[in-house]
């Protein structure tokens, strides 16, 4: 009985000693971390081995495999790790569970006295040519890196016009280097010329109230009718702006607000009385774009910043703006901060309220209008 | 014919006179006794404490205590909200309704009609706060607009709810 005991504890101990594992032409060991069972490999010796992309972060690992990739959070302990079929932080080197690796990229998986792991070679379908446009589908998803005037489409291998078959995959001759190279999926890979088309930030201006809703009376005047006056000349001064509303008609708040969603920049704009202009700004926002957007917007650099500031934007970045373009018209404005109704958005949305002593002259509206305008164009800058 | 007397029949019958012998024993009809003398509890239930936020431009809001008169038939919830618009003179909502720690305020269309920003947002706070000191087992208070949940009123959002500072 002892010796039967003995005989389960030795194999139990075999089981999980580090055993060889080859990965396509690259030969390293398999560790089991914690004594689960779950093999895995380092990190590098796999990407070589198989022609995988790999990304390393503070806190994770990814391989990718065209369009496929599979993320591991890295952990030191390896008992957590292999626990949580997490990437083991062994000192330098980097290791990942190779069955959960091989099921999300499509691997060939075999255990036997070592462990394989291979990919089998992609075939190219068809190659489609566009202009401008290279569309290659293979038999399964591979990876390809831009060499020069050429391109290498690793473990892959077929037969066409400049194309060639060499040791690690096939090579693809080119007249000039794609601008842009990319996985759409179904093992297809895109190449592609030229630049594209910059997309360009929109500004709503949402004139407050309209229609059956009149807003306050003030100095003759009803609040509808100014707001879309002083709307009207903001657009004029500025490229790709809009208007919720170009007439006096009722607009309700959840028309305005869905086309607030998609704005760069919203300013909805209000009448009050007197001279005083007031600014008012979101006080919390809610979607996760919004909140990363101020953060990211202050450390971005100015291409990419301004990139962004098309999808998401920081309505205090543009009170910023807009009190130094009223400074200049010797006017201070009056912040408050709180749940103001179109702010909420990805967008910088902001609602303006201007005293209407302030826009009494059309030579005063084209003043405030202005102001507006020029702190907008500065916030995109 | 069927026996009358089986074993059933008398358990029966035992039963009926043990009953019939207990209702006998049992004292009669009572006559109408003086109707009780309402609680120091119902006291207290008929009048409603109530914590006014009042619109202080431009400080913000002042608070003030009143004690209201709850009459027969009145709910704290619709005394609560006609004090509120009395004290500021604004459109009653149109119905509270308490659902565990929120409270859900029916407003009615013209409750910011004619009134600015700051305006406005002093109403709105001036209502949310007044009903969740008054009623201080609520966390928050939501608002429809004519029973409806809207974006938002003329100026304010009103997709969140709204609680004490």
């Amino acid at each position: 009985m002892r010796f039967l005991a003995l005989a389960l504890f030795l194999l139990l101990a075999l089981a999980q000693a580090p055993r060889p594992l080859l990965v396509g032409g690259e030969v390293g060991q398999a560790w089991y971390p914690g004594g689960r069972g779950l093999a895995y490999g380092e990190v590098g010796l796999i990407a070589r081995g198989l022609g995988l992309a790999l990304w390393q972060g503070e806190g994770q690992v990814a391989l990718g495999l065209g369009s496929r990739y599979k993320a591991f959070p890295l952990v030191a302990n390896e008992a957590q790790a292999a626990a949580r079929g997490a990437a083991w932080k062994r000192g330098q080197e980097v290791l990942v569970p190779l069955r959960p690796l091989s099921e999300a990229l499509g691997l060939e998986y075999r255990a036997q006295e070592g462990i394989l792991l291979r990919l089998p070679w992609a075939k190219l379908l068809s190659v489609e040519r566009g202009p401008a446009r290279l569309l290659l589908r293979f038999s399964r998803e591979v990876n390809a890196l831009v060499e020069g005037n050429s391109v290498l489409f690793l473990l892959a291998q077929g037969e066409g016009a400049g194309l060639s078959q060499e040791a690690q995959g096939l090579r693809l001759a080119l007249e000039s280097p794609p601008a842009r190279l990319f996985y759409p999926g179904g093992g297809q890979v895109v190449l592609e010329w030229g630049s594209l088309a910059r997309p360009r930030p929109t500004v709503l201006l949402d004139p407050g109230h309209g229609g059956q809703d009149p807003g306050i009376s003030a100095g003759g005047f009803w609040e509808k009718d100014l707001t879309l006056d002083l709307a009207k000349r903001v657009a004029s001064r500025l490229a790709n702006a809009r208007l919720t509303r170009q007439t006096d008609q009722y607009v309700p708040l959840e028309a305005r607000l869905a086309q607030a969603q998609t704005a760069s920049v919203m300013v909805s704009l209000h009448v009050t009385q007197g001279s005083a202009v007031n600014l008012y700004l979101p006080k919390a926002r809610t979607s996760p774009l919004a909140r990363n957007a101020e953060a990211l917007l202050a450390t971005a650099p100015a291409e990419q910043a301004a990139l962004l500031k098309v999808y998401a934007g920081d309505p205090r970045r543009l009170a910023v703006a807009l009190e130094k373009a009223f400074s200049a018209l010797g006017l201070v404005l009056a912040r408050a901060e709180g749940p103001y109704a179109l702010t909420d958005i990805p967008g910088a949305g902001v609602l303006l309220e201007v005293g209407v002593e302030r826009l009494k002259t059309p030579e005063a509206r084209n003043q405030v209008a202005e102001a507006i305008a020029q702190a907008i164009r500065t916030y995109l800058e | 014919m069927r026996r009358l007397l089986t074993f059933w029949n008398l358990l029966g019958l035992a039963f009926f006179a043990l009953g019939a012998l207990v209702y006998w024993q049992s004292p009669g009809h009572q006559a109408a006794s003086a109707l009780p003398l309402p609680s120091e509890e119902t006291l207290a239930a008929s009048s409603l404490p109530i914590i006014l936020y009042l619109p202080n431009p431009p400080q913000g809001l002042r608070k003030e205590t009143r004690t209201l008169e709850l009459a027969p038939g009145d709910t704290p919830e619709n005394k609560a909200l006609a004090a509120w618009a009395e004290a500021l003179q604004a459109p009653k909502p149109r119905g509270l309704y308490r659902m565990a720690q929120v409270l859900v305020v029916d407003l009615p269309a013209d409750f910011p009609l004619g009134l600015d920003a700051s305006q406005e947002a002093l109403r709105l706070y001036s209502l949310a706060y007044t009903l969740l000191a008054t009623f201080p087992q609520a966390q928050e208070v939501r608002f429809l607009v004519e029973g409806e949940p809207k974006p938002g009123l003329a100026h304010l959002d009103l997709s969140q709810p709204y609680r004490l500072p």
